[in-house]
């Protein structure tokens, strides 16, 4: 790119003033996708975010492009009246930037084979008033100034780590001269930090009042770079020395043999984000539920008048936080205790209440489920319920009680997916040249122990072993195409009613 | 009889009733028949210069006694072994005296802490100290109580800290001199870290030094706002001590709360340091800060191994420390300066350590709510599991968890008088202080492993891999053996050269202390405690 092709859409109460050879299709790619938001048209969304998609909200929430496309969230601009829109192309790198009032919204387009795709929609909102202090990389500018956490994967990146690294020494020295070189005429930053939109003049004023404006240099925790020709996107996390981590992105263009950035977006994650669960958290929360909660709340988490687990119901809580709470203080004046456990324990006991509601019971016939399971479905021949069936699979006494139904329903249709390790098969060889196959009970160092095809309790010294091999494999057969979905509904409510004989 | 087995029978007999002086604490080396202290010596490098026991004859170990302790509490003292008698701490708090020789009962001291009592992590106690006739022993309710060796009564009980905030002491107290040094435990409750010294006779504190700094004293700007008040650095390991230098060195836990640090921006000193004190006044020397900031409880509750040699040419007072937070050092202990360091286990918290030894923290590395995936996982490369140093090999053994991982979700932290701030949940396919029965592991959950190290160079010269991981300590001997255990009950002798297993016992339960060795009647015995007893082992004769 010689010569830098950028063109420039300015919109403002929704009329373009002003077009200088802008990419049409990126323009047409974004009104595209301003609609389909706006319509939360999935097929839409699906072809216009780019594989690497990210969505960053005013929070400073950020969804990869699955749960985008899946709920396609809110934009903080919906209409374009009183908007003032700015668009950039450089080659195969674009961007759309729109301001209404102190909300920013930026798009960045990149160009693939199929087409524009959105790869970064961002939101910042700016402060109201000017900041009461300035988060940045405090006294001494190490990060970012002397060193990033980053290793470039090509020249190209070198380039623009160093010249990142460069143009946060200037800022921080206050150097408005040597930051004029390096951003461009364009410029454009918005930060949630700051109550005002910055360019690239009012920076150089500043820097010359020697007065900081909200855009100080922010430790670098890590970045990504795409890289386009002689376009550059640059998206980064940042800890500064007070207040929030933020999430920004970063345009960058070479012009003259000089890269410059013509653009940064800074939102503060504000927003707390929400715990994920483990499927170990849920199977821990099941046996923490047993020794500690069962007694009152019962198997079905609706021991407790006004609680009922299976539907989500609660007295004294409603978020995740609000149950960590409750477990850790109990509920003074009532029958419920403080549970002295950890926040291990307690995240533990929050999944599998959350996993509870989820699972609910089932929409078939539990009947008809274990009709399928005995007969039709063959599940007999390999595991075992209450006392009957077979010992080489896993048993399922109680499998109510630690699965939801998502998982069992999974685990049914593509059983190979994924294998717990305690499910797991092993194959030995003994010196003589047998071989045994069966399900690893237990391991050391030394020894290994197995239930073997006939059912037989077998243990080996490893020393004796030519050679043993955990398998990766699952004797299971997939049921994808066995069942119905009627019948499979019926055989995951019968699982689900499972509780152990101990409940029956 | 030999005239050198009738010289040996006489020096035991000699020692029969005398006190342990100070100055027998300073030269164990002039009696390897007795184990003095917790680590075995003022340098800590659990080694002895005993040699009956050798590569070619650990085939013919065999038990000779067992001794069943009371408690189902997990049982991670390193028994003291004194003139013939061994003492030892029953979990928690109670002590017996022990015929060395059959393991027959001489007495029994029980102590009862208060219900005020809160540990993290199992009402343990990793041992006992010895002056004079006075054992020493820290309580799990925070107190120190000194006990005539003869009687098994009690002198003095003094109160350390408040066990109804989270303070406890799990630690084997140091003698140094005059004084009984010892640090508490409660970081897992936001309590405000010290080590303290007390004077043997009495009781009586002699000097305080606070890990987390207060208004006023140097390291408090490292901790935003008032956060210090609950800042942790507990110290729930026996620290070391240098003659020569007059010099103490301890190891400093994490900062509170462990997984969440929102309110504690800064470096968080003493946390997670090795500091030098001088053991006579308290006053801090230096202190040098492996993790500063630490959000994944990866304390520096190491023993602190002290090793004169030479480095890069020239003769030099070192520490050696493999750190739970996956890299070992070098340090310079005369100055605290950084000599080298490098990962001993996979770690991705940092991208690697500067010129001064402070690491470099890797991208995206900071626990999330929505959790983050870090190695090593929360107990870290090693732990508090002591190693040691051979002066014959010159290498240093590790008992290492390698490829151990945790996915870190960080929670809402509230400080709460007395109760758990922590800030978060680490998830490990790992079970970490305790094992089950089963055993079903994949690669996942990694696996423990002895490593030996070149301290010179930092190389691994051979490791010994377990399947499941080990909270054992070591030891090791003159005639280049390494007694090690692991967490599945195994007991081992290996060739302290190149690692070959050469013997080895199934114990049936976990081992999570340091074995020892002792000598009585010129026959050289190795005691190691697994499950819930003390198994005692010799050559076949």
């Amino acid at each position: 790119m010689g010569k830098p092709a950028y063109g420039v859409i300015l919109l403002l109460a929704g009329i373009p003033l002003a077009v200088f050879g802008q990419d049409a299709g990126m323009s047409q790619a974004d009104a595209a996708f301003v609609q389909a938001l706006a319509r939360a048209d999935r097929t839409a969304l699906e072809n216009l975010l780019d594989a690497d998609f990210i969505w960053i909200d005013a929070a400073g929430r950020m969804q990869p492009r699955a749960p985008v496309v899946r709920e396609p969230p809110r934009m903080a601009i919906s209409s374009a009246a009183n908007a003032e829109t700015r668009a950039y192309t450089y080659g195969d790198l674009g961007n759309v930037q729109t301001g209404q009032g102190r909300t920013h919204v930026l798009r960045v387009w990149v160009k693939r084979p199929t087409g524009w795709k959105a790869i970064v929609y961002q939101e910042v909102i700016l402060l109201e008033s000017p900041p009461s202090f300035t988060p940045g990389a405090g006294k001494d500018c190490e990060n970012p100034c002397k060193t990033i956490a980053f290793t470039p994967q090509n020249e190209t990146e070198r380039e623009v780590a160093a010249a990142y690294s460069k143009l946060e020494t200037a800022a921080h020295v206050r150097d408005s001269k040597g930051f004029g070189l390096m951003v461009a005429d364009e410029f454009m930053a918005a930060t949630s930090n700051s109550d005002k939109v910055q360019t690239k003049r009012s920076r150089m004023e500043e820097f010359d009042r020697s007065k900081d404006g909200g855009l100080a240099p922010t430790p670098l925790l890590n970045v990504r770079m795409f890289v386009f020709g002689d376009a550059v996107l640059m998206i980064s996390e940042h800890q500064p020395d007070r207040g929030n981590p933020l999430h920004v992105t970063r345009l960058w263009v070479r012009r003259s043999g000089n890269w410059m950035e013509t653009l940064s977006f800074q939102t503060a994650v504000t927003a707390a984000g929400e715990l994920h669960y483990l499927s170990t958290d849920v199977e821990n929360g099941s046996r923490l539920y047993r020794s500690n909660c069962f007694a009152c709340h019962g198997p079905d988490g609706d021991g407790i008048p006004g609680v009922d687990f299976r539907r989500g119901q609660f007295k004294r809580a409603s978020s995740d936080d609000d149950l960590l709470r409750v477990i850790a203080t109990g509920v003074p004046g009532t029958a419920m205790p403080p549970t002295a456990v950890n926040d291990s324990a307690r995240l533990a006991l929050v999944a599998y209440l959350r996993s509870m509601h989820q699972s609910a019971t089932g929409s078939g016939d539990a009947q008809r489920g274990r009709a399928l399971f005995e007969g039709k479905g063959g599940c007999v021949a390999c595991h075992r319920v209450n006392g009957n069936g077979s010992r080489l699979g896993p048993d399922l006494s109680e499998v109510g009680t630690i699965r939801s139904a998502e998982y069992l329903e999974r685990k049914i249709l593509a059983p190979a997916e994924s294998i717990l390790p305690e499910q797991r098969f092993v194959r030995v060889t003994t010196r003589q040249g047998t071989v045994i196959t069966g399900r690893r009970l237990n391991e050391d160092t030394h020894t290994i122990q197995l239930i073997d095809q006939e059912e037989r309790l077998r243990s080996f010294l490893k020393a004796d072993l030519r050679e043993y091999t955990l398998l990766t494999t699952t004797t299971m057969p997939a049921y994808r195409d066995k069942f119905s979905a009627a019948e499979l509904a019926d055989l995951v409510t019968y699982l689900l009613s499972l509780k152990g004989p101990d409940s029956q | 009889m030999s005239p050198r087995i009738l010289i040996l029978v006489f020096s035991v007999a000699a020692n029969l009733s005398a006190q342990v002086t100070w100055d027998r604490l300073l030269h164990p080396e002039r009696e390897p028949q007795n184990w003095l202290s917790y680590s075995g010596g003022t340098f800590s490098q659990r080694y002895s210069t005993l040699d009956q026991i050798k590569p070619d004859n650990a085939k013919n170990l065999e038990m000779q006694w067992v001794y069943q302790s009371r408690s189902l509490e997990k049982f991670e003292a390193t028994p003291l072994v004194v003139d013939g008698i061994i003492y030892l701490s029953d979990p928690p708090n109670n002590v017996v005296a022990l015929d060395a020789k059959t393991g027959a009962v001489f007495w029994t001291y029980d102590y009862r802490p208060s219900a005020d009592a809160r540990v993290c992590c199992g009402a343990v106690n990793r041992g006992l100290a010895i002056l004079g006739d006075t054992l020493f022993m820290g309580t799990i309710d925070a107190h120190l109580v000194a006990i005539d060796a003869r009687a098994g009564r009690p002198n003095w009980n003094i109160q350390v800290g408040d066990p109804k905030l989270g303070y406890s002491i799990t630690h084997a107290p140091l003698v140094v001199k005059d004084k009984v040094i010892v640090g508490v435990a409660g970081a897992e409750y936001g309590i405000r870290g010290f080590i303290a010294a007390y004077d043997a006779a009495t009781g009586k504190e002699a000097w305080r030094f606070n890990t987390i700094p207060g208004p006023g004293e140097p390291g408090h700007e490292t901790w935003a706002g008032d956060s210090w008040e609950h800042g942790g650095g507990s110290a729930w390991i026996t620290g070391s001590y240098d003659p020569s230098l007059n010099l103490l060195y301890w190891g400093v836990g994490n900062p509170g709360a462990d997984w969440n640090s929102d309110n504690r921006k800064g470096d968080n000193l003493y946390s997670d340091c090795v500091i030098a004190l001088d053991p006579d006044t308290g006053k801090l020397k230096w202190y040098f800060q492996f993790t500063p900031h630490d959000e994944y409880d990866y304390d520096s509750v190491q023993v602190p191994v002290l090793v004169d040699g030479n480095w890069k040419g020239s003769p030099r007072k070192m520490m050696v420390w493999a750190n739970r937070n996956g890299f070992f050092y070098v340090l310079d202990r005369t100055s605290g300066k950084f000599l080298y360091g490098a990962p001993f286990t996979k770690q991705t918290w940092a991208v690697g350590l500067d010129e001064n030894g402070r690491p470099i923290r890797a991208p995206g590395s900071s626990p999330t709510p929505e959790g983050t995936l870090i190695y090593p996982g929360v107990q870290g490369g090693t732990n508090w599991y002591s190693p040691s140093y051979s002066p014959r090999t010159g290498l240093f053994y590790i008992p290492s968890w390698q490829d151990y991982s945790m996915n870190l979700a960080k929670m809402p932290a509230e400080y709460n008088a007395g109760q758990r701030y922590t800030g978060g949940a680490p998830r490990s396919p790992t079970p970490t202080l305790q094992r089950g029965p089963i055993n079903t592991w994949t690669a996942e959950n990694g696996s423990g492993a002895i490593i030996a190290v070149d301290p010179a160079t930092g190389e691994k010269k051979w490791q010994f891999k377990m399947t499941d991981v080990t909270g054992s300590g070591i030891l090791t001997t003159a005639s280049d053996l390494v007694f090690t255990g692991g967490r599945e009950g195994y007991f081992y002798a290996l060739d302290a050269r190149n690692g070959t297993m050469l013997w080895h016992a199934a114990l049936g339960g976990q081992v999570a202390m340091g074995p020892v060795t002792y000598r009585i009647d010129g026959r050289q015995y190795v005691a190691v405690a697994a499950g819930h007893a003390l198994f005692t082992f010799a050559l076949r004769q």
